[in-house]
């Protein structure tokens, strides 16, 4: 069995990059191998957005990434300076800001690129998605 | 492998010039990378030697220049700036009047750094 980190850049619906990373991490587990961490970055926040509303035909990404993370307990880092940048905040962040909502989805913690730096060096494989 | 072992060592390789979102985070994670004493070396590659260029305005722009960050990238650990010698030569940058120490790659010894790489990151 092997562990992966996978690396989100991409946000939902702009690109192929979440859809398929989203793909790859179900095959992974479905697979029998582990994932260390999910680590959404740049415009990839957005998979973390409890405001995403997309049309009934079409998969709702941020709610699948959540089923995900809290089916198999994974953690699923954000990180906190893209997320600032694009709207995406906890309610902690929303406190220190002074902001009169938050919409980070639960399961999804806000965090720092020391944690990818740290995935890189935890998991056999490190896998990326961009736009 | 093995989670248990001595750091892993990382190329952060980056394509775009110093005024794209992509340059910063490229430098961003080196330097992360270089704190947390990764081996972690920054390649430069086509239009991305132009971060190379000195003495870079962002003011008129209303733009951060990811410029002024390179010199901070030795003090983070960062191991080298590596570069791209052929774009180097396209672009009339010469390695002496970049103001951060450069090791310009021609395409054989690019080759061979890629070919020794585990890890690569690209921006």
């Amino acid at each position: 069995m092997a562990t992966f980190a996978v690396v989100i850049q991409g946000a939902p619906y702009s690109s192929q990059a979440a859809h398929s990373a989203l793909l790859f991490c179900e095959a992974v587990l479905a697979s029998g191998h582990g994932l260390q961490r999910l680590f959404f970055w740049q415009d990839g926040v957005h998979n973390a957005s409890a405001l995403c509303t997309p049309p009934q035909d079409e998969r709702n990404l941020p709610r699948a990434w959540q089923q995900l993370i809290s089916a198999h307990g994974i953690d699923a880092v954000v990180c906190v300076a893209s997320a600032l940048r694009r709207g995406i905040v906890d309610a902690q962040e929303a406190r220190r800001y002074e902001l009169n909502a938050s919409n980070l989805l639960p399961g999804f913690v806000l965090g720092g690129l020391g944690q990818l730096v740290d995935a890189h060096q935890q998991a056999d494989r490190l896998v990326t998605f961009a736009p | 492998m093995s989670g248990q072992q001595s750091s892993r060592g990382l190329l952060v390789i980056c394509r775009k010039s110093a005024w794209q979102a992509s340059s910063a985070a490229a430098l961003e994670l080196a330097m992360t990378a270089g704190v947390f004493e990764v081996p972690v070396s920054l390649l430069l590659l086509g239009e991305a030697v132009l971060q190379l260029l000195p003495n870079q305005q962002g003011t008129p722009l209303q733009l951060k220049s990811v410029a002024r960050q390179l010199p901070v990238l030795e003090l983070c650990g960062v191991g080298e700036i590596l570069a791209d010698a052929e774009a180097l030569a396209r672009y009339a940058i010469a390695v002496e009047s970049c103001e951060v120490s450069v090791h310009a790659l021609p395409p054989a010894e690019l080759a061979d750094l890629l070919a020794r790489q585990h890890n690569v990151l690209v921006f």
